[in-house]
C-alpha cells in the first residue's frame, strides 16, 4: 500500500506540474536578459526575487526556470551590464545582490525599443492574416 | 574581456541561498517542510546543468567575445580596402622605422665604444677661438707634450686615407689609417692573430707593419691563417702584415665612413717621410687619448689648461695671444655620438608615434 500511495502522490506531483507548465507561457530566446534588467531598474535585487518579481509581474503568465536565471545573471555581469554583490536579504539571509549598470541602463533602452519594434512587425502581420481569412 | 573570473564555490554558494531563499517563501505560503524544499529544488530545474553552463560560460565567454571581434574586425577590414590598406601600411612603416631607427640608436646611443673603460677614453680638440678656428688639429710637438704632461696614459694622433691595396688575390681601393704604434695600446684592444703593434716602437718614418680588419682578412685572404709576414702594398710600398683584428673591432671615428677602417699602418711621425716637427704645422687631423686612471675628465681639463698655458708663455711666437689657442677634452663617446643624440632620440620618438598611430 505505501508504494501505491507514493505512486499516487508522484503521479499528482507529475500532474502539477504538467498543468503549471502548460498553463504558463515559455519565454522566447533572448528574452530572459531583457526582463531580468527590466526588473532592476527597480532597485537591486537577489536571484529569487527577480524570479519571483518576473513571474508576478507578468501575473504567473511566464514561466521561469529558475536554474536558468543564474547563467543569465552571470552572462550579463561579464557583459559589465550588471553588478553583483553579496548583501542580506529582508528576511536576513544571504544573498547576491544585483544591480543595474550604466551601460545596462542603456542596453535595457535598445532591447526594449528592438522587442517593442519586433512585437508591432509580428503582432501586424498576425492582424492581417485574421482580415484575409 | 578579461574580467576577473568569479569562482564556481561563489556560484554554488549562490543557487544555496536561492534555494532556501524560495523554501522560506513557499514555507510561509503554508507549505510543509518538506514539500517546501522539494518544490523549490523542483522550480529551480537541473542544478548540475546550471553549474555547468556557469563553467562553459566562464571560461568560453571571453574567447567567444574575443572571436566574435575579430570576425567583425576581419569583416569590416574587407569591407573599406583604402582603409584597410592605409592601417597595414602604416602599422608596417611605424614596425620598419621603429627596428631601423632603434638599431642605430642601439648601435651609437647604447653600446657607442666597444673598448674596455670607455669612460678614460677622450677626443682632444684643439681651437683657435681668437681667429673664429674650430678644431684645427695638432703639431708632432703639441703631441709630445701631451704625451709627456702625465694628464694621459696614451695619446695618438690620427690621419688617414684611401689607398690602392694590391698583393691579395684581387687590387682594391681601401680606407686605411695611420696612427702612432700606441693605438691598440690606448683603445685596449689585442688581436685576434698575430700582434698589434709595440707602443714604444721608436721605428723613424713608418714601421712598415700592416694590420688588417677581420673583414680584409676574410674578403681577400679568405680567413687564411698563414697570413702573418705575407707581403702587401699600398700604393707602392712594401708592408708586412703583422696581425689581424677580431671581428666587431673598429675605429671609433665619428662617421660610418671613418669606422670603416680595413688597414692600419704605423708610423712615429718622426723621421722621413714626416715634415720637420714645427708647432705651427698642425698637420694631423685627429688626436685620441686615454685619462691616467684615477684622473675625471674635468680635473685632466684643468691641468690640460694649465699645461697651454705654460706652453704660451715658453712659445709666445708659435701662440700669439690672439689666437686664443685653446684645447679642450670631449668624452670620445660624445664625439662619435656627437650632437646626434637629440636628433637620434627625437627621430626614434616620432617613428615610436607613428608606430602608435598604427
Amino acid at each position: 500500500m505505501p508504494t501505491q500511495e507514493n505512486k499516487d502522490l508522484e503521479n499528482k506531483d507529475q500532474e502539477n506540474k504538467d498543468q503549471e507548465n502548460k498553463d504558463r507561457l515559455e519565454l522566447l530566446q533572448g528574452t530572459l536578459d531583457l526582463l531580468i534588467l527590466r526588473t532592476l531598474i527597480f532597485g537591486s535585487q537577489h536571484g529569487q526575487g527577480i524570479a519571483r518579481a518576473i513571474q508576478q509581474t507578468s501575473d504567473e503568465e511566464l514561466l521561469v526556470e529558475h536554474g536558468a536565471l543564474y547563467p543569465a545573471l552571470q552572462r550579463l555581469e561579464e557583459r559589465g551590464w550588471i553588478s553583483a554583490k553579496w548583501g542580506t536579504s529582508t528576511n536576513n539571509r544571504k544573498a547576491r545582490f544585483y544591480a543595474l549598470t550604466k551601460t545596462g541602463r542603456k542596453q535595457l533602452v535598445k532591447e526594449t525599443n528592438k522587442w517593442n519594434r519586433l512585437a508591432t512587425a509580428i503582432g501586424r502581420i498576425l492582424a492581417s492574416e485574421v482580415e484575409e481569412n | 574581456m578579461f574580467r576577473r573570473q568569479r569562482k564556481a564555490t561563489d556560484f554554488n554558494a549562490e543557487i544555496e541561498a536561492h534555494l532556501q531563499l524560495e523554501a522560506e517563501r513557499l514555507r510561509s505560503e503554508g507549505l510543509p517542510e518538506q514539500d517546501a524544499s522539494a518544490t523549490a529544488h523542483r522550480t529551480f530545474g537541473n542544478v548540475a546543468h546550471a553549474q555547468e553552463h556557469f563553467y562553459e560560460s566562464s571560461r568560453w565567454l571571453w574567447w567567444d567575445h574575443f572571436s566574435q571581434d575579430a570576425r567583425y574586425a576581419f569583416r569590416m577590414l574587407l569591407k573599406s580596402p583604402g582603409f584597410t590598406a592605409i592601417a597595414i601600411l602604416t602599422i608596417g612603416l611605424g614596425i620598419g622605422a621603429t627596428t631601423a631607427i632603434f638599431s642605430v640608436v642601439d648601435a651609437t646611443l647604447l653600446h657607442p665604444l666597444p673598448y674596455p673603460q670607455p669612460q678614460q677614453l677622450v677626443s682632444v680638440i684643439d681651437d683657435l677661438p681668437g681667429v673664429g678656428a674650430h678644431d684645427v688639429g695638432i703639431s708632432v710637438p703639441e703631441w709630445h707634450d701631451l704625451q709627456r704632461s702625465g694628464i694621459f696614459s696614451y695619446v695618438s694622433i690620427i690621419g688617414g686615407g684611401d689607398v690602392n691595396f694590391t698583393g691579395s688575390s684581387q687590387p682594391a681601393r681601401i680606407r686605411f689609417l695611420n696612427v702612432p704604434p700606441n693605438y691598440f695600446a690606448l683603445l685596449g684592444v689585442n688581436a685576434q692573430l698575430g700582434r698589434t703593434f709595440p707602443p714604444d716602437d721608436p721605428t723613424p718614418g713608418f714601421t712598415l707593419e700592416a694590420i688588417l680588419n677581420d673583414g680584409l682578412w676574410k674578403r681577400s685572404f679568405a680567413g687564411d691563417p698563414a697570413i702573418l709576414g705575407k707581403n702587401l702594398r699600398l700604393d707602392n710600398d712594401l708592408y708586412h702584415v703583422v696581425g689581424v683584428m677580431p671581428p666587431g673591432f673598429h675605429d671609433p671615428g665619428r662617421t660610418a665612413d671613418e669606422r670603416n677602417i680595413e688597414i692600419w699602418v704605423a708610423s712615429g711621425f718622426a723621421g722621413p717621410p714626416a715634415p720637420p716637427p714645427l708647432r705651427k704645422s698642425r698637420i694631423i687631423p685627429q688626436t685620441i687619448a686615454r685619462i691616467t686612471p684615477g684622473l675625471t675628465i674635468a680635473h685632466a681639463q684643468s691641468r690640460l689648461e694649465a699645461l697651454v698655458a705654460a706652453l704660451q708663455k715658453q712659445f709666445p711666437d708659435d701662440y700669439p695671444p690672439q689666437s686664443a689657442w685653446t684645447v679642450r677634452l670631449v668624452p670620445l663617446q660624445d664625439t662619435v655620438v656627437g650632437n646626434a643624440r637629440e636628433s637620434l632620440v627625437l627621430l626614434l620618438g616620432a617613428v615610436g608615434l607613428v608606430l602608435l598611430i598604427g
